[in-house]
């Protein structure tokens, strides 16, 4: 991608077009009111439909996105998640009604905060689409900012609603949706067009490395931007030895292979009740869940066995060594244990690598855990400790064999609140 | 320090059963050195090292170790050298420190490697590159080094090239000087990377340039350096030898491409008459399936060099991410002995990121 | 074999991406290699576009096995 250029998608045709064709797409957008006039429940129904278009194979992202998380993203869009987030934000007459009722004087107005951007990292692709949805189904208007380089997802996922073969009201909305839509990539270095998709942008949504949410942050605004950050996260797990049997390795293991290990939800590394050092048996109960696993379900690991993860486990066995950590598994076993304290820089994303170390008691952990905590999976006894030490770090606390599941992946996106602007009318006496 | 070189022996008169026994011994020796002189090897070591049986069992660090990581089993006083790879699949290059003793072998193994290919005779040595890639006490980019490695054949050198905002340019002044000396003394040696080699030479091309170094003796074209950006223009080995020999009027089989990277201390492969590289006997190639890492033979995998050249940094057992083959063994009909291969490619290589992937970008 | 039965193997063939020698009642995501996840769900739309009758999450998650799908529909009244 060429620094200067900006490259704008009008779904149709992917052109090349100059920074004042990109501005000029953004003042249309910021006179387009076509989403606002429908209701939440259309909005949710519209995406309803585009659950079971994508549902199918034939949808053009169903093989791209196979094994790339596709069917948590159709959970995430179907219409009683959908419907469960913006009443559980908005409150449920809100939802209904657009308005909730305070006394008999005033009214609490809920309207779409404007024009949102979407400034997406290229990691994990359905986050992209999720981010999309949360502005979408707020009725927002939405610059989508590509990452520079990779695939471009939501082009095929609106286009989804572009699909003629439905039902009138899914065409009206749609289109609507579509037409709320700028998806538009560059460089990441080229700050005029960094500058322009901010101007008028009244929240962002940013997604990636601390760089690149540090960069997107800073960017100057005319209006008053919301920020929501989906900066870099990492999941652990706490288990109390005592309380660990096959079935609970088995989960714990699931959780940190699913997803090649790669979303925020998976665990990087093992706390165990018990200090100060992990026990074999903790060891060896991960690593032979691990050979379970992979006779029993070897298709969670299927995405691990092209060669350059061969190559870089090796690299993380190597460089884990040279940090001193001392190692459980050889380079060529399935999942790298090792055990010592947790290190930011040795995170075996998308390689299977765990790291495992002790505590003796809750306070403890709280003074080991890294910053930058997504959710805690927990094999535990006392919760309420574990809560006590780690609630006000990290977003989700939830059992082993959780960490990516339908019911609970979405703690901490659900931001429509943020998305949403509340004014309260006043009613004439 | 160990000496690698057996006295009046030819790089590739030893054949694979014997330098089997020769190397394992040697090497054993050269991993106790490491283990006691390198702390982050002797870590390594105690997390995965196993018995030693075979050449094959032997530790090997994987070659982008090198850029994560600064491995060196001497002083660091004692230093002379540090050489940076061209660094192709990412943005950190190799960092290989030499200390004198390995300098030394580094100059001794890759005369005799290269005096098997293009004979011992000093002869005028025309560089397509400017003089800067060169300069450097203390380091030096791998291009730099590669062309430094040819001076030992060098009578006389000529920079043929001139780097201009970042971009080289063929100095045709230059080139006629040095093929005036050339026509002189009968004969030249001439190195480029492999992809500037094809720029000059579709430039010299357009510009008709011919020169007759048919009639001189012991001509030689070589280059090194990565095929990616010739094969996306469909350029093969065949058509770039062919093109590069057509401008000189010289044997296709005068072009020469030879293999080496930064922790390959001192070792080059060259190809020979019949377009396969040997190894020479203080050296081995194992070639691994890229997958479960186990030795395999007629069969491509990742490359992995042995070399008891390795001696200021345990650079003595490399993975590299290379693919290459080994097409057979004491059965060259060159006549070198010891395992043939051929290079085949770098790996493709899966990007991988996450949504927790913090550093990956930075 | 019934119409139906033939409707619901074109249909699970083609989302499971499986050989006709895999279809059978007793086989389930540990047997059909491409049934993950997603082709759950692709499974459950797909039930619901051919013979109207909408699975709930509940329903779904006890779909063990090509039989248990058929166990769904004769319970909502299509014969095999």
């Amino acid at each position: 991608m060429r620094l200067n250029k900006v490259s704008f998608f009008d779904l149709e045709n992917r052109k090349e077009l100059s920074m004042n064709d990109l501005e000029k797409s953004i003042e249309e957008l910021r006179v387009n009111n076509d989403l606002i006039s429908f209701s939440y429940e259309q909005i949710v129904k519209t995406f309803s439909q585009v659950y079971r278009l994508m549902a199918k194979p034939t949808h053009p992202l169903y093989s791209k996105l196979r094994h790339l998380g596709l069917s948590f993203f159709l959970s995430f869009i179907h219409s009683e998640n959908l419907r469960h987030m913006l009443c559980d934000s908005l409150g449920k007459e809100v939802f209904s009604t657009g308005r909730r009722e305070i006394d008999s004087k005033r009214l609490c107005m809920v309207s779409p905060r404007g024009i949102s951007l979407h400034w997406l990292a290229g990691n994990v692709p359905i986050l992209g689409l999720i981010s999309v949805t949360l502005g979408l189904i707020t009725k927002n208007k939405i610059i989508i900012k590509l990452p520079s380089s990779g695939e471009d997802y939501v082009s095929d996922f609106l286009k989804t609603f572009l699909s003629s073969k439905i039902d009138d009201e899914f065409q009206c909305v749609g289109q609507a949706i579509v037409k709320s839509c700028i998806v538009t990539r560059f460089n990441h270095l080229n700050l005029e067009a960094s500058n322009v998709v901010a101007k008028y942008a009244s929240s962002r949504v940013l997604w990636g490395s601390q760089d690149a949410i540090d960069f997107s942050s800073k960017l100057q605004s005319l209006v008053p931007s919301e920020l929501i950050s989906f900066g870099p996260k990492l999941s652990a797990a706490v288990i109390d030895e005592a309380l660990m049997d096959d079935l609970g390795y088995e989960r714990l293991v699931t959780d940190i292979v699913l997803f090649q290990q790669m979303a925020c939800t998976s665990p990087q590394f093992i706390f165990v009740k018990g200090g100060p050092i992990p026990k074999q048996h903790v060891i060896d109960g991960v690593k032979n869940a691990y050979e379970r696993i992979k006779k029993k379900n070897a298709f969670l690991l299927n995405q691990t066995e092209d060669s350059s993860h061969s190559m870089k486990k090796l690299e993380y066995s190597i460089s884990l060594s040279i940090k001193g950590y001392k190692l459980h598994s050889k380079p060529e076993d399935g999942l790298i244990v090792y055990e010592g304290e947790p290190d930011i820089n040795c995170f075996g994303y998308g390689h299977h690598v765990v790291g495992v170390t002790s505590f003796e008691n809750e306070h403890e952990i709280r003074s080991k855990i890294p910053a930058n905590i997504q959710g805690v999976y927990y094999v535990y006894g006392d919760l309420e400790e574990l809560f006590n030490q780690l609630g006000d770090k990290v977003d989700r606390i939830a059992p082993v064999g959780q960490a990516h599941s339908f019911e609970l992946p979405w703690d901490g996106l659900n931001v429509l609140d943020k998305l949403s602007h509340k004014s309260i009318l006043w009613r004439n006496n | 320090m160990m000496n690698p070189f057996l006295e009046n022996t030819l790089p590739y008169e030893i054949g694979e059963k014997d330098k089997r026994t020769f190397l394992f011994d040697r090497l054993s020796q050269l991993e106790a050195f490491h283990i006691r002189f390198c702390d982050d090897y002797k870590k390594i070591s105690q997390n995965l090292s196993k018995q030693n049986l075979e050449i094959e069992d032997f530790i090997y660090i994987p070659a982008p170790i090198f850029k994560q990581h600064e491995l060196i089993s001497v002083s660091k006083d004692t230093i002379k050298k540090m050489i940076n790879s061209s660094s192709t699949s990412s943005n950190t290059p190799s960092k290989v420190f030499f200390d004198q003793n390995t300098l030394n072998l580094q100059r001794i193994s890759v005369h005799n490697l290269l005096t098997s290919f293009i004979g011992a005779e000093r002869r005028p040595y025309i560089i397509f590159d400017d003089r800067k890639t060169a300069q450097g006490k203390n380091s030096m980019s791998a291009r730099g080094a590669a062309l430094m490695s040819l001076m030992g054949f060098s009578k006389k050198f000529f920079f043929v090239m001139k780097e201009k905002n970042g971009q080289l340019n063929l100095d045709m002044d230059a080139l006629s000087q040095a093929l005036e000396y050339a026509e002189k003394e009968g004969g030249f040696i001439s190195y480029g990377f492999t992809w500037i080699l094809h720029l000059v030479h579709e430039q010299l091309l357009k510009n008709n340039f011919q020169f007759n170094a048919g009639k001189l003796k012991n001509v030689y074209f070589l280059h090194s350096g990565g095929w990616k950006k010739l094969l996306d223009k469909a350029v093969d080995k065949e058509t770039y030898n062919k093109n590069i020999a057509n401008v000189w009027n010289i044997s296709p089989s005068q072009v020469v491409d030879f293999y080496g990277m930064a922790e390959l201390v001192g070792l080059v492969f060259p190809d020979c008459e019949y377009n396969v590289k040997h190894v020479p006997y203080y050296a081995d190639i194992i070639v691994r399936d890229v997958n479960s890492f186990e030795p395999v033979i007629n069969k491509p995998g990742y490359m992995q060099f042995i070399s008891l050249l390795g001696q200021s940094a345990p650079t003595h057992s490399v993975l590299t991410e290379d693919i290459g083959e080994i097409v057979s063994i004491d059965s060259c009909a060159c006549g070198r002995k010891g395992k043939a291969f051929k290079f085949i490619g770098r790996s493709t290589k899966a990007e991988v990121r996450g949504c927790g992937d913090i550093y990956a970008s930075k | 074999m019934s119409e139906n039965n033939e409707r619901l193997k074109t249909l699970l063939l083609d989302i499971f991406m499986m050989p006709e020698s895999d279809y059978k009642d007793g086989n389930g995501p540990d047997d059909i290699e491409n049934w993950d996840s997603l082709a759950t769900v692709s499974m459950a739309v797909g039930v619901q576009e051919e013979f109207s009758h909408h699975m709930t999450p509940e329903e779904v998650s006890e779909i063990k096995s090509i039989g248990d799908i058929k166990t769904f529909l004769v319970k909502n009244g299509i014969s095999f």
